[in-house]
């Protein structure tokens, strides 16, 4: 679990700001969050070009729509359900298409550098050891890309962002148990995935 | 408790949150089962592995390319917004002072301006009080009646009006309207329209710079002496006839009781205002009306200066 600080009460402030007009207010809001929203753009949508594109457009909209943040949740927390949602329908339109062009089990795994072959169990599994930090990551995130947006939010919020049940049902706007079953499918898909690339875990 | 059911909850059990006595089945079971421990350490590396995916940092423009982007937005709306809404923007301090400035301005600008205006006015006391003084000799014409200021007037007498003004205000004397000039005005009058009337009072509206008939000199129609209440009244009797003495005025002043001084001016009728002006700084004017002869170059003014009664300052 990475930190989630309580950062709400220091960006109210600033938030009262921009919601009087003043823009440079938001920058401060921009450079405090920039880093979180590009990972969890990134990590939903599994391309860092893109998750640069989402995550700023999640801040434009967030100040469009400030005047409208209410102070029932943290601004963090809203922030950040603008960037899932804006991934999610980008991803929306990523996998559209490519159902359009129609897809096969042997089909490369999307990944940030480019694609990844699907390795099925090999005869002969590679050891853990051997693989490279850098191999692993690959495989990891070629697994989260095979997920179901539902599961591959949680599972990044969870995992990655170390967000806790009730931030992400504030942010997802879904109910705790709906996280946790959500979870549970998403870490079993993941954990059949990995084994399936990596032949163990 | 079976496998299957304690799978399921595993997620919830390795991130603890789940009821203490589901966490207490859940103990007993994996400590029995080979099968469902081996999927806890699966899924807990698993987390492991999803933990360990490294941060990617943002690229250096980013919050540039942002806030460039958010800078855009927010002055597009507010070019819709404060095209219709500008002056509720205001900059509170700025404008304040710019408003102050201007009313100050404003103010002045009117107080330097006031005398003149005042001045222009004087004449036509002449021209109103004229008629009055002769309209005996006035044939009984019905579109004169009760409007002489309407009597038409030709363009030769406009020439006359204002060039007899000028007399008027350079001499300083009784000349008001002579007979003359009423019977002219009345022979004139009845060959010429309304119309012309108009043209004259536009032109001499213009020209003299007045258009209100009734000056803002309210003064000219009442009788009786002016009152002052003051203090002191010694100080203030010399106050006064310091004044009138200012403007070229000449007094003489009796006192007919302790508590009273009556002091009669006669002042160029147009330095009354003035003087007006100046009585009330010295003490509080009752001005029932005052004293003096309409149409005249100066007129006499009776000030009685009186005590405030109950008043035990000296």
């Amino acid at each position: 679990m990475r930190g989630t600080k309580q950062r709400g009460d220091e960006d109210l402030a600033f938030v009262t700001l921009c919601q009087e007009g003043d823009a440079d207010a938001f920058e401060h809001l921009v450079r405090r969050h920039q880093k979180r929203m590009l990972n969890i753009a990134y990590r939903v949508i599994g391309n860092y070009d893109e998750a640069c594109e989402i995550a700023q457009d999640a801040f434009v909209a967030a100040y469009k729509n400030i005047a409208g943040f209410q102070r029932k949740a943290k601004f963090s927390t809203w922030l950040y359900a603008i960037c899932i949602n804006l991934a999610r329908n980008r991803r929306k339109r990523l996998t559209t298409r490519h159902f359009r062009e129609g897809r096969s089990l042997d089909d490369p795994i999307a990944t940030p550098d480019g694609e990844m072959a699907v390795d099925p169990p090999a005869s002969e599994p590679t050891p853990l050891e051997r693989l490279e930090a850098r191999d692993i990551r690959h495989h990891v995130q070629g697994c989260i890309n095979t997920l179901d947006v539902d599961f591959k939010e949680v599972l990044v919020l969870r995992d990655i962002q170390g967000f806790s049940y009730e931030e992400i049902s504030a942010m997802l706007k879904v109910p705790a148990g709906t996280v946790k079953s959500r979870l549970f499918r998403a870490r079993e898909g993941m954990k059949d995935c990995l084994k399936k690339v990596m032949g163990e875990l | 408790m079976d496998c299957r059911e304690v799978q399921k909850k595993l997620s919830a059990f390795a991130d603890g949150v789940i009821t203490a006595g589901e966490r207490k089945q859940i103990m007993m079971h994996l400590k029995k089962c080979k099968g469902c421990k081996r999927a806890l350490a699966d899924l807990k590396k698993t987390i492991r592995y999803v933990q360990r995916l490294e941060e990617v940092e943002p690229p250096a423009w980013f919050v540039q390319r942002v806030m460039a982007r958010v800078r855009d937005k927010a002055e597009k709306k507010q070019g819709i917004w404060q095209r219709f809404f500008l002056p509720l923007h205001i900059k509170v301090p700025l404008e304040a002072i710019a408003l102050i400035c201007m009313v100050v301005g404003a103010v002045y600008i009117f107080k330097s301006m006031e005398p003149e205006i005042r001045l222009a006015k004087i004449p036509t006391e002449t021209r109103e009080s004229a008629p009055p003084a002769a309209a005996v000799p006035q044939k009984e014409k019905p579109a004169d009646v009760g409007k002489k200021r309407h009597a038409p007037v030709t363009g030769r007498e406009r020439s006359r009006f204002e060039k007899k003004y000028q007399v008027d205000e350079e001499r300083s004397v009784k000349v008001a309207q002579t007979p003359t000039a009423q019977v002219e005005r009345k022979e004139a009058a009845p060959a010429t329209g309304y119309a012309d009337y108009d043209t004259l009072k536009r032109d001499v509206g213009s020209s003299l710079q007045e258009e209100q008939p009734q000056g803002t000199m309210a003064l000219k129609a009442k009788e009786g002496p002016l009152v002052v209440r003051v203090r002191d009244l010694t100080a203030a009797r010399t106050r006064v006839e310091e004044i009138a003495r200012q403007m070229g005025g000449q007094t003489s002043t009796t006192t007919p009781g302790k508590d009273k001084a009556v002091i009669t001016i006669v002042l160029d009728r147009d330095k009354v205002y003035d003087f007006l002006t100046q009585l009330r700084l010295v003490g509080e004017v009752r001005d029932k009306g005052w004293q003096g002869e309409q149409g005249k170059g100066s007129v006499t003014l009776t000030v009685e200066v009186k005590k405030l009664s109950g008043d035990q300052s000296d």
